[in-house]
């Protein structure tokens, strides 16, 4: 094995280690833990669940996105967009620029160059329905 | 028979379901391990979390329906994240080790160990060890597991057996839990 390999290999048991510890960790110890290192466990399951709503909701998006697409008879190219697609990726740059720091949008979704035409106008329209977008 | 199909994988309300009755504890849990799978992804712990659901209930990865479903999110986590350092990885520029004259100037990079991985592996080992300058015993630990020791070697090592050993895993756990936003064990 390569001393590149040996090293990542060690570091990879480190992380191992600390995961399988806290998997097999008592759900009082857990909480204690928590409560000692971090803050509150119940405000963490708040946010937490806070998160998981809004990730539904995206994810719901994207599935009715991808029924739509399946039922379309043609192809839609961005020219038939709402708005011109250069002006929707500004858009969507504009307002995930003014929320860098909000921990709602996953890392995937805050890349606007990586997602596709599709996926910028869908990305526009969830940030309208969760008040992110003014009219 | 299709059985064996359906029965395959959680339906997406049934992983719904399962996530919005998680108990305080296993948010908890799943924050901590989250954090801990984080290291030197460029990742928030936070994002890695949401991913890893966001991919659960697309159907990118699905979640077999006798797996529990924090375990598959805890496997996902750990998934995503192998992914997201050997990407890291992969985009910095590598120095070669080799001496001058052995290997042209123009040749590509080693895709293996260079000089500046090395350092930055040891500066981060020596900080994980650091850590523990206190404790020799949780020191000689932490080592005998970047050793790939088994439990019964670490016990071995470090002389500890029952609950004092698991009390000293316990303070290795939380010190390098506090390591994390630095994302050194990378």
């Amino acid at each position: 094995m390569t001393e590149r390999k040996e090293a990542q290999k060690g570091l990879q048991s480190l992380r191992q280690a600390l995961a399988d510890d806290i998997r097999d960790a008592s759900d009082e110890e857990i909480l204690a833990q928590f409560t000692e290192d971090v803050g509150s466990p119940d405000e963490n399951a708040a946010r937490m669940r806070a998160l998981f709503e809004k990730t539904v909701l995206l994810a719901n998006k994207g599935r009715l996105h991808a029924a739509r697409a399946g039922a379309a008879t043609h192809k839609v190219s961005s020219a038939d967009s709402p708005i011109p697609i250069v002006e929707a990726r500004a858009r969507l740059r504009q307002v995930l620029d003014a929320h860098a720091h909000d921990k709602s949008f996953t890392l995937a979704a805050r890349k606007e160059s990586e997602l596709s035409d599709a996926d910028v106008v869908d990305m526009l329209e969830v940030m309208r329905e969760l008040g992110l977008l003014s009219e | 028979m299709p059985v064996d199909d359906e029965k395959a994988a959680r339906t997406r309300d049934q992983v719904e379901a399962t996530i919005r009755a998680f108990s305080v504890a296993n948010w908890a849990r799943l924050h901590q391990l989250a954090k801990s799978f984080c290291f030197k992804t460029g990742w928030g712990f936070d994002d890695l979390l949401q991913e890893a659901i966001m991919r659960t209930l697309q159907g990118t990865r699905n979640c077999p329906s006798d797996v529990d479903v924090v375990k598959h999110l805890i496997d996902t986590m750990s998934s995503i994240s192998d992914g997201e350092r050997e990407k890291a990885h992969n985009q910095v520029p590598h120095t070669p080790t080799a001496q001058p004259g052995v290997m042209d100037a123009a040749e590509p990079a080693s895709p293996e160990w260079s000089a500046e991985e090395h350092l930055v592996y040891e500066g981060g080992r020596a900080e994980i060890l650091g850590l523990f300058d206190d404790d020799p015993v949780a020191q000689d630990l932490v080592e005998g597991i970047l050793a790939h020791f088994d439990t019964e070697q670490l016990k071995e090592l470090t002389g500890l057996q029952g609950t004092a050993y698991n009390t000293k895993r316990t303070l290795v756990r939380r010190r390098l839990l506090k390591l994390s936003p630095k994302g050194r064990i990378s």
